[in-house]
């Protein structure tokens, strides 16, 4: 028969699993917020930032200049006091990978 | 690298080339001059009877001397065979005084950043040796090596 102490570390696994995924969703939403805030001053179409999917691309889709892009990952760099180097913005082209990049190198640092 | 030597690596040629020395170079920024000669082709257009340097054309100058030299020199290095494409992405210039046929001009310009091959600065534009400010703004490029 299972004793309470027997399951008590089981359900403290799971808590802290459910935990770390919830901070994780909060996170990327969050990040989806600030990113927002940061493109917006070099969106023409501002209506277009209403609906910002992760699937949004931001040269063809919202039209920012591409060298406003490089103005837009040193604010991303300002935010979050990280690093993004030459690879990483090349990966950079929608939002969900924007998302990405932020979460991964917010996460290593 | 020396001024000539960057000068050479311009890609603009007469009747479109705006810079005639550069005086001082390093990381942080730029000086350099032009004199605006008086058969310079668009005195004839702008305006007839009434020669002033258009606005276009100092920015050009600012953009040569301040954004392409200075990029030219922090991308080349030690390589004298480095060639860049140069593409003007923005500015924001104020003018304050008009710039005549015969005047020299002198451009400072410093660097707020190099990252991801653009280049974004701080440029002056004085004459009468410093005197006078002709137009002030913020100006940024890109800097694609040409193979």
């Amino acid at each position: 028969m299972l004793s309470i102490s027997a399951i008590i570390p089981w359900f403290r696994t799971d808590c802290i699993i459910l935990q770390l995924y919830v901070n994780r969703s909060m996170d990327r939403d969050q990040i989806s917020e600030d990113l927002k805030t940061i493109i917006e001053p070099y969106v023409i179409e501002k209506e277009k930032l209403q609906t910002l999917g992760d699937e949004v691309d931001l040269i063809n889709d919202l039209q920012i200049n591409s060298a406003h892009i490089v103005d837009i990952v040193l604010d991303i760099e300002e935010k979050y006091d990280i690093m993004i180097e030459d690879d990483a913005i090349n990966r950079m082209n929608t939002i969900g990978e924007s998302i990405s990049i932020i979460h991964e190198k917010v996460g290593e640092s | 690298m020396r001024s000539s030597e960057i000068i050479a690596k311009l890609p603009y040629k007469k009747p479109f080339l705006f810079v005639d020395e550069l005086t001082a170079i390093s990381e942080s920024g730029v000086t350099g001059h032009y004199t605006y000669q008086e058969e310079e082709f668009f005195y004839a257009g702008h305006f007839p009877g009434q020669p002033i340097t258009p606005g276009v054309i100092l920015t050009e100058t600012m953009a040569q001397i301040g954004l392409v030299s200075l990029g030219i020199f922090l991308i080349s290095g030690d390589n004298k065979d480095t060639r860049v494409n140069p593409i003007f992405s923005s500015c924001q210039v104020d003018f304050l005084n008009a710039v005549y046929p015969g005047e020299k001009v002198t451009v400072n310009s410093s660097k707020i950043y190099f990252r991801f091959g653009k280049l974004k600065c701080e440029v002056v534009m004085t004459k009468n040796n410093d005197q006078v400010t002709v137009c002030k703004g913020q100006l940024s490029g890109m800097l694609i090596p040409k193979n």
